[in-house]
């Protein structure tokens, strides 16, 4: 998102190291970064002006604390007032009314409803065992209800019979009674995509809403979306009273100042991210991440949450017992990577990692992740067991074998072996460290932050 | 670690970019991990933050070793300067020289010289004017003061400027380069009319100057690739194309080629019966470039005018998707020689800034010729276009402006850059 946001703060700020307040003066520069930063990033001309101001508000006056420099100082109150202001309100689905709970879709053309209903479906099927009916009420757009039996289809998900000629709000009443006779839990009301200065089809929806009385309204906005993020989310909410945002292909490069342009629009909470085009591809909002994403922490917490639920423990344990006994081989570090190749796209993951996202900006289109992974695979495969478990013996016709076996050049061994080497010293270092001590080592530095 | 890669990517050595990012997921996970079940019992909050702000420190110790040297922002900030524009010379369209005549630089729409002493000559755009009341509050009076200050441009129409640049989707870069424009040509503004007319015809030499009209059909038949992200548009598009083709008399086919969207198919498929054209399809999850191939030939067999190819969705930072694309292109070329012919990304009109990204790796991609920009009869502005314009030399072909068939036009530089300023 907002990458180098961070950096270049901490570049402003770098001028003003042994500051002790943060004056008006001195953060001059810093706040206009900041507001360019914003701007660049899609959020609202007006929700960066306020935005602005309540950082600089609180900002000023400031004393910073002597172990940290004055940019830090300024990020942790951004990212403070983000988290305060995305963190707002009830994130979870209200799913507690008398079943069947409806939900209500509603958002722009293409802005990803239909593929987030079906997200949303499996969701609710797999982790939450609920039991859903998908209704497709998007009768404008050709195969647009295919679309979503396909969807449903595909998760085994109950889906009402729509057909094209068909009323939508009709469609939306009859499949209520239908969710009912079925014992659904849960009824996912998919809508055509509409602008919101079109009368006639924000009457409609309008309708629809009136007509089924939905718990949940889910606004659903691309994360690419401009200034205008602003008014036609005010104008939904104005019609529909929006319960909650879906925010979709977050995993592209777009910055999704939208979230926060939509969230000013609305007070309307961030539900869900759409995070690519797989089914699974769907994550629960939280506003600390993406805050912390957007001032440059990373995403650590959804990596790990994500980790936990791709990874087989036993083996993150075996592996992380070799690792303190600083025994990984290569084995090992094949193993890891089938795990992480289990975790989805490695880009969605780097940029999780604290201080990556800049390093991925810079590799953005550079480097295809899947292809070299499986050339690093291909190379441990051409290697024996005993070459695998102690790389140390690898000389030059071993290695020469190895590049012909595996399609890659000697160098490339060679630059492999390298990597491997410095990546088991440091290993050792964090090793002698221990847990505890690391631990520790975080605890003394979050000691400097507050 | 972060040194390390930065400096692995100087060599040339990306492809080992991979090893330290495997051990770095490691590190991670095996650090947090014992402390995930932990942390959800407790429901930290608060601690949560620090906690990450701990690990970002510790991780920043431990990537950049305490080396005081301050280290080049690896990006160009964003600042007054943006060399985002290539400027060929350095100020070669010194828009106003300071010659007493500031009209002759607003061909056109320019109002005539009476403009200053006349009250209220009323002018098209209506936002920019009640934006501009706030610096023509005393009328005349002011109005007159200002004639003889010569300082129209004071912050406050500065910022209302702004304010209409940057809701209009513009850009940072784009918005800097105008206001440069409007600060170094101060002296000759009389009136906030006389900015907007300045600022409406600079971009409008952008657009007209990579204006280019809908492309003739030169080749039987002629080859279209449409492009872009998820949800622009794209099929639909098509399905319009091919009314329009069909209204000129030519007879279009239909390429089915993203397998990949659920029913994307059958869409296609709709619109080809409601053309009453062929719509070449392979079943969902088929390999894009082989539909795209036998469309190809199909359409040579058949004698057809124009061939449009659908494609997937793709986000544009998405390797192996683009990858994809990058076969689809070649393989149509291998069916027909100089095909496609034409690539055009559709747009989404709604798109901020990232519309720009998807303009330069598509282009990086295929050779992308011009731009189709839907949804336009929305309330988005579409102002990212001007630096699409303007980096690219991309020129925009039609524009989508409603759910009707026949709602595509020509694009209007005149009438886009009107519309930015309503």
């Amino acid at each position: 998102m907002f990458d180098q946001l961070t950096d270049k703060l901490e570049a402003t700020f770098k001028k003003l190291r042994g500051v002790g307040k943060l004056t008006e003066d001195n953060i001059k520069d810093g706040i206009r970064e900041l507001k360019l930063s914003l701007l660049e990033a899609d959020v609202n001309f007006k929700v960066v002006k306020e935005l602005v101001e309540k950082v600089k508000e609180r900002a000023l006056g400031t004393e910073v604390a002597k172990s940290i420099n004055p940019g830090q100082m300024f990020i942790k109150i951004f990212h403070e007032e983000l988290v305060a202001m995305l963190g707002e309100g009830d994130h979870s689905l209200n799913l507690n009314v008398r079943p069947p709970a409806i939900i209500l879709m509603a958002g722009l053309q293409g802005s990803g409803k239909t593929t987030t209903a079906g997200k949303l479906a499996f969701l609710l099927k797999n982790k939450m065992k609920k039991r859903v009916l998908l209704v497709p009420a998007d009768v404008y757009r050709p195969a647009a209800i295919d679309q979503l039996k396909t969807l449903a289809a595909k998760i085994d998900v109950d889906v009402y019979p729509s057909e094209v000629g068909m009323d939508p709000v009709d469609i939306a009443v009859k499949s209520v009674e239908y969710g009912k006779n079925n014992v659904a839990d849960v009824i996912i009301i998919d809508t055509a995509g509409r602008l919101q200065v079109d009368e006639e089809m924000m009457d409609e929806i309008e309708n629809i809403k009136k007509a089924v009385e939905p718990s949940e309204i889910l606004f659903v906005a691309d994360a690419m979306t401009g200034q205008e993020a602003v008014n036609v989310a005010a104008e939904f909410h104005k019609r529909l009273s929006i319960t909650g945002v879906v925010l979709t292909k977050m995993d592209g490069d777009a910055r999704g100042g939208a979230a926060l342009s939509i969230n000013a629009a609305t007070g309307a909470p961030l539900k869900f991210v759409g995070m690519g085009e797989k089914i699974d591809q769907f994550e629960v909002f939280h506003p600390e991440r993406i805050a912390g994403r957007i001032v440059g922490l990373g995403d650590v917490l959804s990596l790990v949450e994500k980790a936990t639920e791709k990874i087989d423990a036993e083996e993150a344990e075996r592996l992380r017992k070799k690792m303190g006994k600083n025994e990984f081989d290569l084995e090992d570090f094949l193993a890891q990577m089938k795990m992480l190749k289990n975790m989805g796209p490695m880009e969605n993951m780097l940029e999780m990692i604290p201080g990556m996202g800049k390093a991925m900006k810079q590799m953005e289109g550079k480097v295809n992740f899947e292809k070299e992974l499986s050339k690093i695979e291909a190379m441990i495969f051409s290697m024996t067991k005993e070459e695998r478990r102690r790389p140390e013996i690898l000389n030059a016709s071993r290695r020469r074998r190895i590049a012909n076996g595996s399609g890659t050049k000697v160098q490339d061994i060679n630059q492999f072996m390298k990597q491997y080497l410095e990546m088991k010293k440091m290993m050792k270092s964090i090793n002698k460290l221990g847990l505890g001590g690391l631990m520790k080592k975080f605890k003394g530095l979050g000691n400097l932050v507050k | 670690m972060q040194a390390w890669i930065e400096e692995s990517l100087k060599n040339g050595e990306l492809f080992f970019y991979i090893v330290p990012v495997v051990l770095l997921v490691l590190l991670l996970i095996v650090i947090f991990w014992p402390d995930k079940k932990k942390a959800k019992k407790e429901e930290p909050e608060e601690d949560e933050i620090d906690k990450l702000i701990k690990a970002d420190k510790k991780l920043k110790a431990e990537i950049e070793p305490v080396d005081e040297k301050p280290e080049e922002p690896p990006f160009k900030e964003v600042g007054s300067e943006i060399p985002l524009f290539e400027e060929p010379k350095p100020e070669p369209e010194t828009p106003v020289e300071p010659e007493p005549e500031p009209i002759e630089t607003f061909p056109e729409t320019s109002p005539k010289p009476e403009q200053s002493t006349e009250p209220e000559p009323e002018k098209p755009a209506a936002t920019i004017k009640s934006g501009l009341e706030k610096t023509r509050k005393g009328g005349f009076m002011s109005r007159l003061i200002g004639l003889f200050r010569n300082n129209v441009v004071d912050d406050d129409l500065i910022e209302e400027l702004e304010e209409i640049l940057y809701t209009a989707d513009m850009g940072v870069a784009t918005v800097s380069w105008l206001m440069d424009l409007v600060n170094k040509n101060r002296s000759q503004f009389k009136s906030g009319d006389d900015v907007k007319l300045f600022l409406k015809e600079k971009i409008r030499e952008v657009l007209v100057q990579t204006y280019k009209p809908f492309p003739e059909l030169t080749e039987k038949p002629t080859v279209f690739l449409m492009v872009g992200v998820n949800g622009a548009g794209k099929t639909t598009t098509i399905g319009k194309l091919a009314h329009k083709f069909i209204a000129q008399g030519k007879v279009p086919v239909l390429a089915a080629g993203d397998t990949f969207r659920a029913a994307a198919v059958e869409q296609l498929k709709v619109w080809g019966e409601r053309n009453n054209c062929t719509v070449i399809s392979d079943k969902d999850g088929a390999d894009p470039a082989s539909v795209a191939f036998n469309a190809v030939n199909s359409a040579v067999s058949k004698g057809a005018d124009v061939l449009l190819v659908d494609t997937a969705g793709r986000l544009q930072n998405r390797v192996n998707l683009m990858e994809e694309l990058i076969k689809i292109n070649r393989v149509i070329g291998k069916a027909k020689e100089g095909a496609p012919h034409e690539t055009i990304i559709v747009i989404d009109a709604n798109n901020g800034q990232n519309a720009l990204t998807q303009a330069k790796q598509f282009s990086e991609a295929v050779k992308v010729t011009g731009i189709i920009v839907t949804k336009l009869d929305g309330s988005a502005k579409g102002g990212v276009l001007i630096g699409i314009a303007k980096e690219l030399g991309l020129p925009v072909y039609l524009v989508g402006v409603g759910e009707k068939i026949e709602d595509l036009r020509p694009f209007d530089p005149n009438e886009f850059v009107d519309a930015l300023f309503e």
